[in-house]
C-alpha cells in the first residue's frame, strides 16, 4: 500500500526510504523519552510445535526473573489470537501448543486458576472458532476453562490516554477478576498496522457486543491509537508471541505462513513487539503504535531492551509486507 | 438416547435457565441479555406454538424484553448496557411472534427504519480497498459505523416480519446482503474481500443471510453457492449457532441435509450442563423446531401466537 507521500508500504516499515516517518505521526508521537525505562525480552529457538514447549516457556519466565513466587496461588488470563475459523491455515491463530505450553508451566508453578478467554473479531460464534482451530480439543483434554470475551458482562473505566476521541473503554468482567493477562499472539505483518503482536492482540479483549464484529468503533477511531488506549486500560503483564509458524504479507488474515522459529516472551508489551519487529527486519519506529507507545508504555529503542536467550541478528528474517 | 429425547431434555434444560425475571443470560451467573432472551423465547414458541410451558416462558421473555427498551425504542444488549441497539431485531421479532407489546413493537420498528449504517463513497475509497459497494446503507452492530452482514440480516427479517418487507430500506438491506456474498459462495461478518483478496465465508452467516433472503426473490446462483458451501461445512461443525443458522438457512431454502438430526443431537448432547449453555440450546433447538421459519417469517405463513395480553406502555 502507499502512503499518502507515495512511499511503499515495505520501504517505509523498515526505515530504508528517504522520506521515512516525514508527514505520518511517528515522530509527533514519539515525543516521550523513554531513556528512563528499561525491559527484559527473551527470545527462544523453537522450531516445531512438537517441541517441549513447556520447556521452552518455563525456561523464558525463569530469563525473566518469574517463578513459581510470582504465580503461586494467582488466576491467570491467557488470550491467544483467535481471529477467524480456519482450518486450512494455521498461521492465522496462535497455535493451541503454545497454549497448552503456558496453562502447563503456569499450572505446575501453582496458580490459583488458569483460563482461556478470546472476543475475536470476525465470527460471532466462539465455539466454531475453536473447534476451527483445534483450540477447543485441546482446551478440553487440559480441562481449562474458556471465557468468551465478546459476550461477557461488561465494565467501564476512563480511557486515560485518550489517543482516540472515546472517553471510556468497555472491557469484560474476566480482565477484572483475573490476577495476571496474558497476551499471547501470533506473530503477524498487518495490512494496516504494519504488525500484529501482543499490543494489537488485545483488540480481542474488547466485547463485541459493545464493539460489533469486526471491531468497526476501534477502527474509526483509529487502529494505532485505538492500539494504545486499550494498553494503557488493560496493562497486561506478560506477553508470550508465537513465532513458531508466523504469517507474513496480507495479514492478519490472508497472509502465507513463514517459518520463523521462535517464541518471544517479555513483560513489558511494547519492548516485546519492538523485538519482533525487528525479528520480522522491520523498524519499530515505522510502526506509528509502537513509535507513540514508547516513553509512555515502554521502551522499544534496541539499547533500552535487554535482549535475553537468542540474539536477534541470529534469528531475524525478512518478513514480506502488503505492497499493492 | 433417540434425537425426539435429547431435544426433550435440551427443551427442558433452556426452559429450567431461565431466569426468574424472565430472561435468559449469555452464561450462568450472569445478567440475562437481550439476545439469548428473544432467541430463547421463539426457540421455544417455534417448538409448541400452541402453548403449555414453552409459550409461557416466551411471553414472559418478551415482558422482560420490554423492560430493556429505551425511551428512543431501541432495545440494548442488557439491561446495564443499554447501547449499541444491534439487538433490537431480535426483541421485535419476539414481540411479534408473541402479538405483545404493539406500542414498543411500533417504537423498535421505527427506530430501526432510522437506523443507519456509515457510508464510504467512492471518492473515500479510492484504492478499491474494500471489496463490497460501500455506498449501500444497512445495518450497523454500533451507531455511526459501516452496515454489516448479521445486523442487516436480523433487521431485514425483523422489520418485514412486522409489515416493512416493502419498506426501500428493507429493500436495500436485500442489496447489501446479495452484494456482501464472497467470491467463494456463502457469506461472512460482511468483508468480501480486502485488497482485492477474497474472504473467506462462514457458516453462521451464511445462514443468516439465506434465511433473510428467502421469500424475498428466485432462487439465484448465490443461494446455490451458498447452499453448496453449508452442505460442504456442516457435516464437520457441531459449534451451535454455526451449526444452528447454517441449518436454518437451507430449511428456508427447502433443504435439509441427510444427517443433519443426528449432528444437533449431537451438538445438543455436547451443550448440555456449559455454563454457556443456554444460547448453544437456543440456536440448535431453533433449527429444527416446527414452527421457526413462520417466526422469522420466511415460513410462507404468518403464524403467531395469542399471547392473551394487552400492551404494557
Amino acid at each position: 500500500m502507499k502512503d499518502k507521500a507515495g512511499i511503499e508500504r515495505r520501504t517505509f516499515l523498515t526505515g530504508a526510504g528517504a522520506l521515512a516517518a516525514a508527514g505520518l505521526g511517528a515522530k509527533v508521537w514519539s515525543d516521550h523519552n523513554e531513556r528512563a525505562q528499561r525491559a527484559d525480552v527473551f527470545v527462544a529457538r523453537a522450531g516445531s510445535y512438537d517441541d517441549d514447549l513447556e520447556r521452552v516457556v518455563t525456561d523464558g519466565l525463569r530469563a525473566l526473573g518469574l517463578g513459581p513466587d510470582w504465580i503461586k496461588g494467582r488466576s491467570v488470563l491467557l488470550k491467544p489470537n483467535l481471529v477467524e475459523p480456519n482450518r486450512t491455515a494455521p498461521h492465522i491463530n496462535t497455535h493451541p501448543a503454545v497454549v497448552r505450553a503456558a496453562a502447563g508451566v503456569f499450572r505446575r508453578w501453582g496458580a490459583g486458576g488458569v483460563v482461556v478467554a478470546e472476543g475475536q473479531g470476525h465470527c460471532r460464534d466462539t465455539e466454531f472458532v475453536l473447534e476451527q482451530s483445534g483450540l477447543g480439543r485441546v482446551l478440553g483434554e487440559e480441562r481449562v476453562e474458556f471465557v468468551d470475551l465478546n459476550h461477557d458482562e461488561v465494565y467501564s473505566v476512563p480511557n486515560t490516554l485518550r489517543f482516540t476521541r472515546l472517553k471510556r473503554l468497555s472491557l469484560p468482567v474476566a480482565l477484572r477478576r483475573a490476577d495476571i493477562i496474558v497476551s499471547m499472539p501470533k506473530m503477524k505483518t498487518h495490512h494496516w498496522a504494519g504488525v500484529t503482536l501482543s499490543m494489537k492482540n488485545l483488540f480481542g479483549v474488547m466485547p463485541g457486543v459493545v464493539y460489533g464484529w469486526p471491531k468497526n468503533v476501534l477502527h474509526h477511531a483509529g487502529i494505532p491509537q485505538s492500539i494504545l488506549d486499550i494498553n494503557a486500560a488493560v496493562r497486561p503483564h506478560l506477553a508470550i508471541v508465537d513465532g513458531i509458524v508466523a504469517m507474513e504479507g496480507d495479514g492478519p488474515i490472508m497472509g502465507v505462513p513463514r517459518k520463523a522459529g521462535l517464541l518471544v516472551l517479555g513483560t513489558n508489551p511494547p519492548a516485546v513487539d519492538a523485538t519482533c519487529t525487528r525479528l520480522m527486519g522491520l523498524d519499530p519506529w515505522r510502526i506509528e503504535y509502537l513509535a507513540a507507545a514508547s516513553g509512555r508504555l515502554g521502551p522499544i529503542a534496541e539499547p533500552h531492551i535487554r535482549q535475553r536467550g537468542e540474539s536477534i541478528a541470529s534469528l531475524a528474517q525478512k518478513f514480506q509486507v502488503l505492497n499493492v | 438416547m433417540s434425537g425426539d429425547n435429547v431435544t426433550e431434555a435440551a427443551r427442558d434444560e433452556l426452559l429450567a435457565l431461565q431466569g426468574r425475571d424472565g430472561g435468559w443470560a449469555y452464561r450462568i451467573g450472569s445478567a440475562p441479555s437481550t439476545e439469548p432472551t428473544a432467541l430463547a423465547g421463539l426457540a421455544l414458541l417455534a417448538l409448541r406454538p400452541d402453548g403449555g410451558p414453552e409459550a409461557a416462558a416466551a411471553r414472559s421473555a418478551a415482558d422482560w424484553l420490554a423492560t430493556v427498551q429505551r425511551r428512543d425504542g431501541s432495545v440494548g444488549v442488557s439491561a446495564s448496557v443499554p447501547e449499541p441497539g444491534w439487538a433490537t431485531p431480535y426483541a421485535l421479532l419476539l414481540w411479534t411472534a408473541t402479538e405483545s407489546h404493539e406500542a414498543r413493537r411500533r417504537d423498535a420498528a421505527r427506530w430501526l427504519l432510522a437506523c443507519k449504517g456509515r457510508t464510504l463513497s467512492r471518492e473515500d475509497d479510492p484504492n478499491r480497498v474494500a471489496g463490497h459497494d460501500t455506498t449501500i446503507v444497512g445495518w450497523p452492530w454500533v451507531a455511526d459505523t459501516h452496515s454489516w452482514l448479521e445486523p442487516t440480516a436480523t433487521a431485514v427479517l425483523a422489520l418485514g416480519r412486522s409489515g416493512f418487507a416493502g419498506h426501500a430500506r428493507v429493500q436495500e438491506g436485500l442489496r447489501l446482503v446479495r452484494d456482501r456474498e464472497v467470491d467463494s459462495g456463502g457469506w461472512n461478518y460482511g468483508n468480501k474481500a480486502v485488497f482485492g483478496r477474497g474472504l473467506r465465508a462462514q457458516p453462521g452467516p451464511t445462514g443468516l443471510a439465506l434465511l433473510a433472503l428467502a421469500g424475498t426473490g428466485p432462487r439465484t446462483d448465490a443461494v446455490d453457492r451458498a447452499v453448496r458451501y453449508l452442505r460442504s461445512v456442516l457435516p464437520d461443525t457441531r459449534a451451535s449457532a454455526s451449526l444452528g443458522w447454517g441449518l436454518l438457512g437451507l430449511r428456508a431454502w427447502g433443504e435439509t441435509p441427510e444427517g443433519s438430526r443426528d449432528w444437533v443431537a449431537e451438538a445438543l448432547m455436547a451443550a448440555s450442563g456449559r455454563p454457556d449453555a443456554a444460547v448453544k440450546l437456543t440456536h440448535l433447538l431453533l433449527c429444527g423446531a416446527p414452527g421457526a421459519l413462520d417466526l422469522f417469517g420466511r415460513g410462507g405463513g404468518t403464524r403467531t401466537v395469542d399471547s392473551g395480553r394487552g400492551d404494557s406502555r
